[in-house]
Order: structure tokens, then C-alpha cells, then sequence
């Protein structure tokens, strides 16, 4: 019975501990997530800025938005494969302009300020989270890199504008 | 005594110029390279060809225009994908750390700029399908262009899809051309050259948007 009791208790915390995201050596935070189901309305995510889960069937238009986002529509478009960079408003236009530069041409990419997030400048990918030491963190480049259009994706390369994209802002 | 070590000598360089020749025909395209480059700035060009596509075929175009814009959303996404997948073998990531056709000025490669792409949307149909037929022209001017470079990158596999690319765009243009003429629009007389549009002009889905998206 003692033994049952310890596998009831065991079990959930062992499935916690796989599910648990993990640190690699250049310091980006790993998750998890499968590949997302579709679901309407507002969703609330764990993570902030969200790195995988359930999405809204419509994906967040590709690009640079002064205005902050929707969850739900841009996890899609992580799941296509954008890399989504977020700073706290509030954020210097210099760091602003810096950030900016630094994805100038690249197509899979959403930027946006971002009010709950737990560090300045964050950069958000399908199971990938790195914190930026600064606007010009090089570290930035090599996330770019790795995870737009990356193998985190689950549907890498999938596109994240088209007619349907959605423009929307909060 | 000395014609044997010179014997030797000499298979030793031999052998050893036929290992480094083999090496470099096995090892996969590196970092950088033409075969790399072409890869990842076909893509994004590719990319917006299928955009375009994709925003006119949800208008209530002509027959000719919607089996055009299908043809060219289901072999170009079908070519993203191949290259996509010499990438993942090359073992080298889609993105890479430039910016695709970086160096590139994007309108002379015939890219529509975000406000083109969004014409799509809001003008008549007729109207829309005529500026489809416009940008798509000059696409593949400039997709050709690219493919061009890519005929030179030494890869078999690359050579053969730049081929193919150079040899169904400059069809499809003489199709488009005589499409436009139809409709009584003018073919666009070319793309312009690199030097006279400043690269702060570049289409890409990054820079011009944000504004108007507030």
C-alpha cells in the first residue's frame, strides 16, 4: 500500500521533472512542448513571452509591431518558425533602433514590446528562451541563427504571413 | 634505392592529392559558400513568390490567374522545401547568421515591397490581378537572376534546381507578358539595377510593416 502510495506520488512529480525545461551551454532555456492544438479565444500561457502550447488557428503576421501582441497568434507563428523578440515598454528607442538592426531582413521574426516578462529583452522560439544582456547581446545573432526557421519548429518554414495572418495588436 | 623512394615518394603525393580531391567532391557545402547562399536567399525569394500567390488567389480572379498563382505556390513551396532539405543534410540551419540575400538590393531581385503585397488585398479584382501579373514578372526576372549565381555553385543538385528554375521562370515571364497584354496592361520594361534603389528600400517583411500596423 506504502509502496502504491509512494508510485501515486512518485509518478506526476517524475512526469514534472520531464517536462521541466533545461538550460544549454550558451544559455538558452529549453522546453518541451509538442506541437500545438488549434483553440479559439484568449489563452494563458506559462511561460512569458510563451514558448509552445496551444495556439489560435490564425497566425501572427510576420514583422516588427510597436504595439503589444496576442499570445495565441503569435505561438502559431513560433510554430512555423519565427523567433519572437520582446522588451519590457519602457525600453530605450536607441535599444529599440539596436534591436531592430539586428533582425533587419530576416523574414521569420515578430518584435514587440511585451509588459509581463521577467527580464528587459527577451528572444522567444518554439521551446527555446534566451535572455538578452543587452540590446546588442551577440549572443542575439546565434539564437537567430539556430531557431528561426529552426528544428524546434514543428512546422519549420511553414509561412507566417499570407492572407490569413492576422495584423492584430493589443 | 633511389628509384624506389622516388617511386615513392611520387604515390605518396599522388595518393594524397586524390584523398584531398575526394574529400572536397564528399564534403557537404560549407558555411558561406555559393551553394549555401543560394540555398537560403532562394528561399526567401521563393517565400514571397508564394505570398503573393497565396493573397491573390483568395480574390475572385480570372481562371488563367488562379492556375497561374496555384502552379506557382505549389512548385515554389515544393522548392522551398528541397532546399530546406540539402540545408538539414549539409547539416547547417535554415536561417544561418546574416539575414538572407543580405548585400542584396531586394527590388532589383524583383521583390514586391509589403505595400505591393497588401495592394493585393484592397485593389478591384481586375486591378489586383493585373498588379499580381506586374510583381510576379518581376520576380522572375530577378528570380532568374539568382538562379543564375546558382548554376555556378559547383553542387550537382544545386546546378540542377537553379536550371530548372531559370528554364520554367523565363517561361513562365513569356506567359505572364502575354497575359498582361491581354488584359491591355504594359509588361514592365525590367527590374531596376542594384545601384539605383537605396538598400533602406528593401521589402522586407521586417522593416516597412510596422508602422501601419499599430
Amino acid at each position: 500500500m506504502k509502496r502504491l502510495l509512494c508510485l501515486a506520488i512518485a509518478a506526476p512529480l517524475l512526469l514534472a521533472a520531464c517536462s521541466k525545461n533545461s538550460t544549454d551551454a550558451s544559455g538558452v532555456q529549453i522546453f518541451k512542448y509538442a506541437s500545438g492544438i488549434h483553440q479559439e479565444g484568449q489563452i494563458t500561457y506559462k511561460e512569458h513571452p510563451p514558448v509552445g502550447g496551444p495556439h489560435n488557428p490564425r497566425w501572427q503576421q510576420c514583422g516588427i509591431y510597436t504595439q503589444p501582441l496576442y499570445d495565441q497568434y503569435a505561438v502559431h507563428s513560433m510554430e512555423h518558425g519565427a523567433v519572437w523578440i520582446t522588451y519590457k515598454p519602457g525600453t530605450s528607442a536607441a535599444d529599440i533602433a539596436k534591436l531592430t538592426a539586428a533582425v533587419q531582413g530576416r523574414s521569420y521574426i515578430l518584435m514587440s514590446p511585451y509588459e509581463n516578462q521577467p527580464a528587459p529583452i527577451m528572444a522567444s522560439a518554439w521551446n527555446a528562451q534566451l535572455t538578452l544582456k543587452s540590446a546588442d547581446d551577440p549572443a542575439l545573432k546565434d539564437f537567430l541563427a539556430k531557431y528561426e526557421q529552426g528544428e524546434s519548429a514543428p512546422e519549420r518554414g511553414a509561412a507566417c504571413d499570407g492572407p490569413y495572418a492576422t495584423t492584430t495588436t493589443q | 634505392m633511389k628509384a624506389v623512394r622516388a617511386v615513392l615518394a611520387a604515390l605518396v603525393v599522388v595518393l594524397g592529392l586524390a584523398g584531398w580531391g575526394l574529400w572536397i567532391s564528399v564534403r557537404p557545402p560549407q558555411e558561406g559558400s555559393p551553394a549555401v547562399r543560394f540555398a537560403r536567399d532562394m528561399r526567401l525569394h521563393h517565400a514571397q513568390a508564394v505570398e503573393l500567390s497565396m493573397h491573390i488567389l483568395e480574390r475572385p480572379v480570372s481562371a488563367p490567374v488562379r492556375l497561374l498563382a496555384q502552379d506557382i505556390a505549389v512548385t515554389q513551396e515544393a522548392q522551398i522545401g528541397q532546399m530546406g532539405g540539402w540545408l538539414d543534410i549539409w547539416g547547417l540551419p535554415f536561417a544561418g547568421r546574416d539575414a538572407p540575400m543580405a548585400g542584396m538590393n531586394r527590388v532589383a531581385m524583383g521583390m514586391a515591397t509589403e505595400a505591393q503585397v497588401r495592394s493585393l488585398d484592397t485593389l478591384s479584382a481586375k486591378q489586383a490581378e493585373i498588379e499580381y501579373l506586374e510583381l510576379m514578372i518581376q520576380h522572375h526576372r530577378g528570380g532568374v537572376q539568382m538562379a543564375q549565381d546558382g548554376l555556378k555553385s559547383g553542387v550537382p543538385q544545386v546546378q540542377t534546381l537553379a536550371h530548372a528554375i531559370v528554364q520554367s521562370q523565363t517561361a513562365e515571364i513569356s506567359l505572364i507578358a502575354g497575359m498582361l497584354r491581354q488584359r491591355g496592361a504594359a509588361v514592365p520594361a525590367g527590374l531596376p539595377s542594384p545601384g539605383t534603389a537605396p538598400a533602406s528600400s528593401d521589402p522586407a517583411n521586417t522593416d516597412s510593416m510596422p508602422m501601419d500596423m499599430k
